[in-house]
């Protein structure tokens, strides 16, 4: 048998090795490890740290709902588990249930986030958001001695956490400056070291190790799609485009005249589009939207190969991998190869795939970006 | 020798050079959530969990690779 690099065990490979290996795989069992990565999106915010041999995910849903604020309210939302925050005289039912009492209202949620960074409209979301974030990020595992830190030793490097955030866009006139400087402020006052990271970039570490992280990386998030095309882990051409998720659900909701919660609920829950026949006012309209929106991106993808002055001699084909929460419904790859046959980029690509898990892939990429910090220390 | 001056209206950066910012400024972030009351805490937080396999090799190969990519 042909054996691969792979096959190597590592050291000399001699029992006793192999033993002080197995030792110390055991002691790093159940033990946090330094570095964390979060993904603050749109629809969800989501943390990802490793502990022993597993990667832990902790996440939650980004929106709320504003319910009558009465003691009986809030003893039956105890009872039934679900999740609130009262300010002020306000009580908001978070997360997942928040869509839910939407749903039952007939109302569409309220955001804490709009087109991938803090809402300027929602006067309420700074201080849920930063609840929300620690609901997830939680204290840093490793942190020095003492009561008062992080204000008493300000100087003192915390643990690592990256977090990410959307590339500048292309079609709306806002800067994420303002966004990241919130998120990476909030982060210190927490006791860590924030760095952020482009999203489409997350997915490329997190996805992209065989290929030596060179192709492109997209998420198709609630509010926006990122977009990173890297070349040997070095991001090459990075960008965003407002409309997603959140922009269909917007444009069904307004073509069938459906709430755009109800509009998002069925496209997470049923929407296949592999299906050619036999659907529904709202699958049709979502499936002419699904398709409007590839369609933007690869068109500004090719834009920005167009615009690009020193591309990479690129060897071989690359990969393009596709995540986040708008990219779930059956048959999006497929979809997605279609439109991207039809079109073309100026490069040749090898293979279109779903990342192994859309969902967790910017969270984890954003880990091994903040793992290989803190071995550097 | 082209230094890039551009006739009637001046100085013009060469094509392809940003103008980058190298300050930066801390923003002032107080933890406005300590004021809220919620029961976040007591329910918990979904929590999953998947094998971290070859995470580790990851992590060594894009120190590697980066340090490389960077450099060419």
């Amino acid at each position: 048998m042909i054996k691969t690099k792979d096959d190597k065990p590592e050291g000399n490979g001699l029992p006793s090795d192999r033993q002080s290996h197995k030792r110390e795989i055991e002691g790093l069992k159940g033990q946090i490890q330094k570095g964390k990565g979060v993904d603050i999106g749109t629809m969800f915010v989501k943390c990802a740290y490793k502990e022993g041999d597993e990667i832990v995910f902790k996440s939650q849903r980004n929106a709320f709902f504003e319910v009558e604020h009465t003691d009986f309210t809030k003893k039956i939302l105890d009872n039934s588990k679900v999740k609130y925050i009262i300010k002020e005289d306000n009580l908001y039912v978070v997360g997942d249930e928040a869509l839910q009492f939407a749903n039952m209202f007939n109302k569409d949620t309220r955001r804490l986030l709009s087109k991938g960074v803090i809402s300027p409209t929602e006067k309420e979301a700074l201080p849920i958001i930063e609840l929300l974030i620690k609901s997830v990020v939680g204290e840093p595992a490793h942190k020095p001695a003492g009561n008062g830190w992080p204000s008493d030793r300000p100087s003192h490097k915390g643990e690592i956490v990256y977090f990410s955030v959307p590339g500048e866009p292309l079609d709306a006139e806002f800067n994420v400056l303002y966004h990241i400087k919130i998120v990476e402020g909030f982060l210190k006052t927490l006791g860590y070291t924030p760095k952020p990271i482009n999203e489409g970039h997350a997915i490329i570490l997190s996805e992209l190790a065989e290929e030596d992280f060179t192709g492109i990386g997209l998420s198709f998030g609630g509010g926006m799609v990122n977009v990173c095309l890297s070349f040997m882990s070095v991001p090459i051409f990075k960008f965003s485009v407002a409309k997603s998720g959140d922009w269909i659900d917007q444009q069904v909701a307004m073509a069938v005249d459906e709430t755009a919660s109800r509009v998002s609920a069925i496209k997470e829950s049923s929407l296949d589009l592999s299906k050619e026949g036999d659907l529904s006012e709202i699958e049709s309209a979502l499936s002419i939207y699904y398709n409007h929106l590839i369609e933007y991106v690869i068109e500004n993808i090719k834009q920005e190969f167009a615009k690009a002055r020193r591309l990479p001699r690129i060897a071989n084909p690359i990969s393009i991998i596709l995540s986040g929460g708008t990219s779930l419904p059956k048959g999006f790859s497929g979809r997605f190869k279609q439109i991207l046959d039809r079109l073309k980029l100026p490069i040749p690509v090898a293979l279109v795939r779903m990342a192994s898990q859309p969902l967790r892939s910017v969270a984890k990429g954003a880990l091994i970006a903040a793992s290989a910090d803190e071995s550097k220390k | 020798m082209n230094i890039g001056i551009k006739k009637e209206t001046g100085f013009e950066a060469p094509p392809g050079e940003r103008i980058k910012i190298n300050t930066d400024f801390d923003f002032p972030i107080e933890d406005e959530s300590l004021v809220l009351e919620s029961n976040i805490d007591k329910i918990g937080i979904k929590i999953e969990k998947e094998k971290s396999d070859d995470m580790d090799k990851t992590v060594r190969l894009f120190k590697e690779i980066h340090k490389k990519g960077r450099k060419g």
